[in-house]
């Protein structure tokens, strides 16, 4: 092939839209059209030296959101500012909080980014507003990488201190009397990226805010929040959750945008009958073959840092092939280290790096310039970072492309059945429960250690006395003289994860690369997933699990090549313990409640990979694992069965396809992952006989998960329904009622005639 | 569900901790027990009790100052007069710090003519400290400095947080802080494995304790007193603070001694740290002494006390005395490269000697072309390349 002089972004898009082999698996080609931006002048009183000082970054006036925000806040409100990529957001809250320091010098500010990574960029253009004020205002990081010799200086003169929830939770609130100046100072917090702050993290925010408040209110300060959040259905209530008072919302945009080309990319099917498509690495590789002549920069996203590896290697053998230097084409994780990182980001910026495959590393916060074509192998998992892949694409005001390619999981090709979730408002919303009694507790613990409780004191609702009261019980505070006591040796928040929900996960081991800690599953889910002889799928990668030992809390495993995967046979018990809500809908009883759920996993299947045999089978001796939980339950009428087509195997089937596709397509209405939630068919439910499919919160004490698909269960089943029936596939598939085994022929046929008469 | 049940279930599923032994929540017959047993005095008996234990023992005159100029890196130029001094130590429900900690006792010691007095304040329950702090701002009063051993790090940072926490205020800061952990690392960090109180106080003053109680069992110790109301291990406490206080004062005047006449020590490993002391404080006079304490014990110098004395001369611009202990350093292996290095500069730059500099940087390229023939990786690629450079240099003023 001879290689093509560079041709522009525009020139390319003509050519993609006239190559007919490209166009075949394009299923949308949406085009999003560019946006004039809407200034506002600077708001009057705002600092001379302020409007100096923006004027010599080439800032004159501001964007229409920087503006309301500034009055929202300067008015004394806590705001949430909901921005895409690249649209000024930093400003919207570096205004007003370096306005409120230019009054008053001994102000204070907290910023605090979900993750280390993510502050950079924004410290960095704190900095440089600093030095072009020339104004005695000090901003620091303080993470786990200060240094101890200038920690002193940060909590005695830093004005802008930025920093990460877990820092705050376990290095600076527990010793808030080094940080007065800090506490009784401290005017605003700033909490960037909330959409991050979502279930078990985001209810630990909640309640690390909670101590962070009551610290506040010790030294007699009580800051402002100015929150930023990606667009998500709801970040106003997420940011009145977190935070616990009223939020006013700025989601008026006002920053320019360049046209955006979105193009649906899916593989053609090779198998109809099994829905097998062409795998996404393979058509990545086609589609950067086309475009790599033209000498347009590129970020492919990939979804592990394994999908990285193999794509960089596919990639450099097309770069072969095409006689194009293997050195512009880069990879780029997690693992790198920090110096071959920036390497990676300057080759970026200056131009001879042209292809970058990352994960999700480089979505955000790091600064490598704007791409032209962002290429996403496989759905991110969310509306909201799919847009901040596709925001790597696109110099400021110009023509971007971003092409999203599925893979075969049906979540993949439910979005690329549905671009609209593009083009209207995104679905997708963020649940915290910041009064999960697990999660509670451990911060209840760590605040009685900040400062002992008051008598009548409230931390949540109006259960704080009896929570404090059970604590007094079990010898971990005392009550003496009106006040509770912190009463044990330990540090409480040295013991508590911010990430996870209960303290104990297993470890998984692999043996065969010097015992190498490969992740951690949770307690509850471990007999199912690691069990002896379970085949484990980690990052794309086969395990065999040697040894799973319970007490030590352990798994060895060693990697390798099998033609099979492992499907653990488990017995589900589920007791409902309370019931919250129900309402009657046609065709079935919805309720939302309380579950005792108890798993015993007895042994497992052997499946072949593709024809989906039962190639064997083991059994197992583990532990019953048991969980209270919140948890959603649809209980089906009678007479929605009455056609004898329905016999009880064919219920059974009918009901475990709807649930196959009910656990990937939750996601898509409430951020999380499809292990944050279980879906557990039943043909016979306990007590009511009646068939029944429950959702429930895969955490101890619930997550508001299930909460919300009760609020949008018929949505959510409409959504179902219309996936289902749209598969080309002819008896189920993995992309909607899942892989048909020999004796399941009747899943997809079943499920569809049930959801058909529940009058979506 | 109702939260009760909640709570049941949240018990179940935490990790148990040993339940306590018996639950005597009433401490008024334990307080009471303790004031007899030291026969102390309860201060605040109707609102919050606290038990002030008092004793003086004999002790050498106090009225004579001491210099500790040297040992202290010459922070403290003045004489210190111990009768200015209080000495102090807590105890705490923790280790680690962080506002959650609760010092439930805090002793005190100070020089009372010939007399030295300790007070102690057992806080027998949580929410006490705020009481002591008005007895324990008067101690202070009149004195100048605090005397403790690790307290710049832990005693009186905590001290200062459960103040603001109190809200109350401590300005303990015009006092001067001798903390003593300090100035016995500077002489006995290499003869003994640790420098805790403990390991000071049985080499170097003599002192055994009997039936003492470990210092880290104290906060659990403690915090059992609070659950059963079983006083034995509150007593050892007791005593055990009360012998950190009493060790803290005979320290002191211990590592005056060493100040004022460093032969008593007779401990060749602490006259190598003080030699290192003296070069650090850049004290020719007082490094020669300790040298000759060091070659009379041993019989000789040792290199090591020779290159610190060479550095000194170097720093002093005693050329030709620092170039003759290089010379009689350059076989020795632990200082072979350095001194071919200050070898090498001294005949580029000050002798401007390019051939003799060169002379050196060749031999330690040799060494180093040996060193690394018998194992790659113990050859520092930096101190490698500097002397490369060094000689790429030399050879084109040559030339
Ligand atoms: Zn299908």
């Amino acid at each position: 092939m001879i290689l093509r002089p560079r041709i522009t972004l525009d020139e390319l898009i003509n050519r993609l839209s006239s190559d007919q082999e490209f166009q075949k698996n394009i299923t949308k080609w949406l085009t999003i059209n560019e946006r004039q931006p809407v200034y506002a002048d600077f708001p009057r009183g705002l600092d001379e030296r302020l409007i100096e000082a923006l004027g010599k970054k080439g800032i004159n006036k501001l964007y229409s959101h920087q503006a309301e925000a500034y009055r929202e806040v300067m008015a004394g409100k806590n705001a949430v500012v909901v921005t895409p990529t690249a649209s000024g957001k930093t400003l919207s809250y570096n205004l007003p909080v370096f306005q409120t320091l230019l009054m008053n010098p001994e102000s204070r500010a907290l910023y605090l980014f979900p993750t280390k990574a993510l502050s950079q960029d924004q410290v960095k253009e704190a900095q440089d507003l600093i030095k072009l004020l020339n104004a005695d205002i000090k901003s620091f990081t303080f993470d786990g990488d200060t240094p101890v010799d200038i920690r002193r200086t940060i909590r005695t003169a830093g004005h802008i201190v930025v920093t990460n929830p877990d820092m705050l939770h376990q290095g600076i609130l527990p010793h808030h009397t080094l940080w007065i100046k800090l506490f009784e100072n401290l005017r605003f917090v700033v909490l960037d990226e909330i959409h991050a702050y979502r279930g078990v993290f985001g209810s630990h925010l909640s309640n690390l805010l909670r101590r962070l408040k009551r610290i506040c209110a010790f030294y007699g300060s009580k800051p402002q929040f100015i929150c930023s959040s990606a667009t998500i259905a709801n970040p106003r209530e997420l940011a009145e959750e977190l935070i616990e008072e009223p939020v006013s919302l700025i989601e008026k945009n006002g920053a320019p945008r360049g046209q955006k080309h979105f193009l649906f990319y899916n593989p053609p099917v090779v198998n109809r009958e099994l829905g097998l498509r062409r795998s996404v690495v393979n058509e990545v590789r086609n589609i950067v073959r086309k475009l790599l002549p033209t000498g347009a920069q590129m970020i492919v996203f990939a979804r592990s840092r394994l999908r990285v590896e193999i794509l960089l290697t596919y990639l450099r053998d097309v770069a072969k092939q095409l006689k194009i230097d293997i050195k512009k084409i880069r990879g780029y994780r997690g693992g790198y280290l920090p110096r071959l990182r920036r390497e990676i980001e300057n080759g970026l910026k200056d131009g001879s790096i042209q292809v970058v495959v990352s994960t999700n590393a480089l979505e955000l916060g790091i600064d490598i310039g704007q791409l032209d074509i962002s290429i996403l192998a496989g759905y991110p998992g969310s509306i909201a970072s799919t847009w901040q892949q596709a925001g790597r694409a696109g110099r400021r005001q110009g023509t971007s492309l971003t092409i999203l390619v599925a893979t075969s999981s049906p979540l993949d090709q439910y979005i690329i059945e549905h671009p609209e979730y593009f083009v209207e408002r995104n679905p997708e919303t963020a649940q915290i429960d910041p009064d999960n009694l697990f999660i509670l507790m451990s911060h209840l613990k760590c605040a009685a250690f900040e400062l002992p409780f008051e008598e009548g004191e409230k931390f949540t609702a109006d259960i704080t006395g009896e929570l404090l009261d059970f604590l007094v019980e079990e010898n971990i505070l005392r009550r003496t003289d009106g006040k509770y006591f912190w009463m044990r040796e330990i540090y409480p928040a040295e013991e508590i994860s911010l990430r996870n929900s209960s303290s104990e996960n297993v470890v998984i081991i692999d043996t065969s690369d010097n015992n190498r800690v490969l992740g951690e599953v949770d307690l509850f889910s471990a007999p199912e997933l690691i069990h002896k002889d379970a085949i484990y799928i980690h990052e794309g990668v086969q395990f065999h699990v040697d040894e799973l030992d319970w007490d030590e809390k352990k798994a060895y495993v060693h990697k390798v090549k099998v033609n099979h995967y492992t499907d653990a046979v488990t017995k589900t018990n589920i007791k409902v313990l309370d019931i919250l809500e129900e309402e009657r809908e046609k065709g079935y009883q919805k309720v939302y409640g309380e579950l005792a759920v108890s798993r015993v996993t007895t042994g497992y299947k052997k499946i072949k990979f593709n024809t989906h045999e039962n190639i064997g089978m083991g059994r197992v001796h583990l532990p019953e694992m048991e969980m209270q939980t919140t948890a959603l339950w649809w209980e089906f009428t009678d007479q929605i069965f009455s056609d004898p087509y329905f016999r009880e195997s064919v219920i059974g089937e009918g009901l475990k396809g709807i649930s196959y596709t009910l656990n990937n397509l939750i996601p898509l209405y409430i951020m999380c992952d499809v292990t944050d939630i279980s879906v557990v068919p039943m043909v016979r439910a306990p007590f009511s006989h009646k068939p029944t499919i429950y959702v429930y919160d895969k955490y101890q004490g619930g997550m508001g998960l299930s909460k919300k698909v009760f609020e949008l269960d018929r949505m959510v089943l409409k959504a179902v329904k219309e996936h289902i029936e749209k598969c080309s596939c002819s008896h189920g598939c993995p992309s909607c009622t899942g892989p048909t085994l020999e004796n399941t022929l009747f899943g997809k046929e079943s499920a569809i005639k049930i959801l058909q008469q529940l009058e979506l | 569900m109702d939260i009760q049940k909640k709570l049941e279930y949240y018990r179940t599923t935490t990790v148990k901790e040993k339940p306590p032994e018996t639950d005597v929540k009433k401490l008024s017959a334990p307080v009471k027990a303790i004031r007899e047993h030291f026969n102390g005095e309860i201060l605040f008996p109707s609102l919050a009790p606290i038990i002030k234990i008092v004793r003086t023992l004999p002790v050498e005159s106090s009225n004579k100052t001491i210099s500790l100029k040297r040992l202290s890196r010459m922070k403290l130029q003045e004489p210190v007069d111990p009768g200015q001094c209080l000495f102090f130590d807590l105890e705490t429900t923790g280790l680690n710090g962080g506002a959650g900690t609760y010092p439930f006792l805090m002793g005190f010691g100070f020089f009372d003519n010939d007399r030295f007095k300790i007070v102690q304040y057992f806080l027998p329950d949580f929410g006490r400290d705020y009481y002591v702090f008005q007895e324990i701002k008067r101690l202070a009063e009149g004195r100048s400095y605090l005397v403790s051993y690790n307290g710049k790090s832990y005693d009186l940072p905590l001290l200062k947080s459960r103040a603001i926490l109190n809200r109350t205020e401590l300005n303990w800061e015009r006092l001067i802080h001798i903390d003593l952990l300090h100035l016995c690392r500077r002489v006995w960090k290499n003869s003994q494995d640790s420098c805790d109180l403990g390991s000071v106080e049985r080499y170097r003053l003599g002192i055994n304790r009997e039936h003492d109680i470990p210092g880290g069992l104290i906060p659990q110790a403690y915090l059992r007193f609070i659950n059963t109301g079983v006083i034995h291990e509150m007593i050892r406490t007791i005593e055990h603070n009360y012998q950190d206080i009493l060790s803290l004062q005979k320290l002191l005047l211990k590592l005056a001694k060493i100040e004022e006449n460093p032969r008593a020590l007779e401990d060749h490993n602490a006259y190598l740290r003080l030699g290192k002391l003296a070069f650090e404080i850049q004290d020719l006079e007082y490094f020669e002494s300790i040298e000759r304490l060091y070659s009379q014990l041993n019989g000789g110098s040792s290199a090591q006390l020779k290159f610190l004395k060479s550095l000194l001369h170097k720093k002093r611009g005693e050329w030709e005395k620092a170039v003759i202990l290089w010379e009689e350093l350059i076989e020795h292996r632990d200082f072979m490269f350095p001194v071919l290095e200050e070898l090498a500069k001294y005949h580029e730059h000050l002798a401007q000697d390019y051939r003799r500099a060169l002379e050196y940087t060749e031999r330690a390229l040799k060494h180093l072309g040996t060193l690394q023939q018998l194992n790659p990786y113990s050859v520092d690629e930096t101190r490698k390349s500097a002397f490369v450079h060094r000689s790429q240099r030399l050879r084109s003023k040559l030339s």
